[in-house]
């Protein structure tokens, strides 16, 4: 499974969708991404990619393609 | 069955929104008929009616005398025994701290409330009513309370202030944290569990046996912020509203 993939399916996977949704998906644009919703993605990445993520990242990760920039900073490059 | 409806003239509402409000709250054995009689009797050009959540028959009277749903509110409650946080979320929590307000802190509060941060409301969603209007009514509902004695606290991240909450003690060893939120350039971190997990710091702290809330279920995500931190659910009431200005 290649990055892009395993980091495509910890969007599914947290939030119940399907990949076509994830393209372009921002912070809040649906409901379960929320608070709650937004650590257990930064959990499942953790886990995925085994890395820990800073928490200004987390703060900064508001868009499913603003969170290949955040993990590209961890060597984990998403493409 | 009652002789009288339980209806408190909400006078501040004046105040906070130009109009007199009505805020009837209908009992469990109250019935039909006489609902049917009393709630004509005591509208005022603003009427908020809360209804039991099994009050089948009261929904549907509050229908049929031109009342519209706007929300249910949530009350739960946590035993203040222990804050259970997985691994990531104890991390993020340690990194934010809270400490009582000073005056300026509290002006900038007032200014992020007017930046529009609270927009759930059963005031702020009714078009009735401006969005200002709505942002008001917490600036004065914060003034009021803070006369009455209660707490309130900024949120720290970084020596950022990112949010605050309030801090009321409701007696029995009983505290009710009346509200929360994070500040605008932070409603979108992720950061929000923070404001119900520092209240309930707090309440541990301060040796309170319990932690009252109540969450309108038009806001979902503090809704599952308080599953995620493992509340009990203690009941639910409907709220009507009418305006007949």
């Amino acid at each position: 499974m290649t990055n892009l993939e395993k980091y495509i399916k910890a969007f599914e996977e947290t939030f119940n969708i399907t990949a076509d949704q994830t393209k372009g998906l921002k912070y809040q644009a649906i409901s379960e991404w929320d608070s709650v919703g937004h650590m257990s993605l930064i959990a499942a990445l953790e886990d995925e990619f085994d890395i820990m993520i800073d928490t200004d990242d987390i703060i900064d990760f508001s868009s499913f393609e603003k969170g290949k920039e955040i993990l590209s900073k961890y060597d984990v490059e998403i493409k | 069955m009652r002789a009288n409806l339980k209806v408190v003239d909400a006078f501040w509402e004046k105040r906070n929104l130009g109009v007199c409000c009505n805020e009837i709250e209908i009992e469990p054995g109250d019935e039909t008929d006489f609902l049917k009689r009393e709630l004509p009797l005591n509208e005022a050009e603003y009427t908020v009616v809360k209804v039991p959540s099994n009050k089948f028959d009261a929904m549907f009277l509050m229908q049929d005398l031109g009342y519209t749903y706007i929300e249910s509110s949530i009350n739960l409650v946590h035993d203040l025994k222990e804050i259970r946080l997985n691994p990531l979320q104890q991390r993020i929590m340690n990194s934010i701290s809270y400490s009582t307000m000073s005056n300026k802190d509290i002006d900038q509060l007032f200014g992020e409330i007017r930046k529009g941060i609270f927009t759930t409301d059963r005031i702020y969603i009714d078009p009735y009513f401006s969005h200002e209007q709505a942002a008001n009514r917490y600036v004065n509902w914060i003034c009021d309370e803070l006369e009455r004695g209660c707490k309130i606290f900024k949120l720290t991240y970084k020596n950022n202030s990112v949010g605050f909450f309030t801090f009321k003690d409701i007696g029995e060893g009983v505290c009710y944290p009346f509200l929360a939120g994070m500040y605008q350039d932070y409603l979108k971190s992720g950061l929000g569990l923070c404001t119900i997990e520092k209240p309930l710091k707090q309440a541990i702290n301060m040796n309170y046996k319990q932690y009252s809330t109540f969450i309108s279920s038009n806001n979902t995500s503090t809704f599952s912020a308080h599953v995620a931190l493992n509340f009990s659910f203690k009941k639910i009431y409907h709220v009507y509203i009418k305006h007949t200005a």
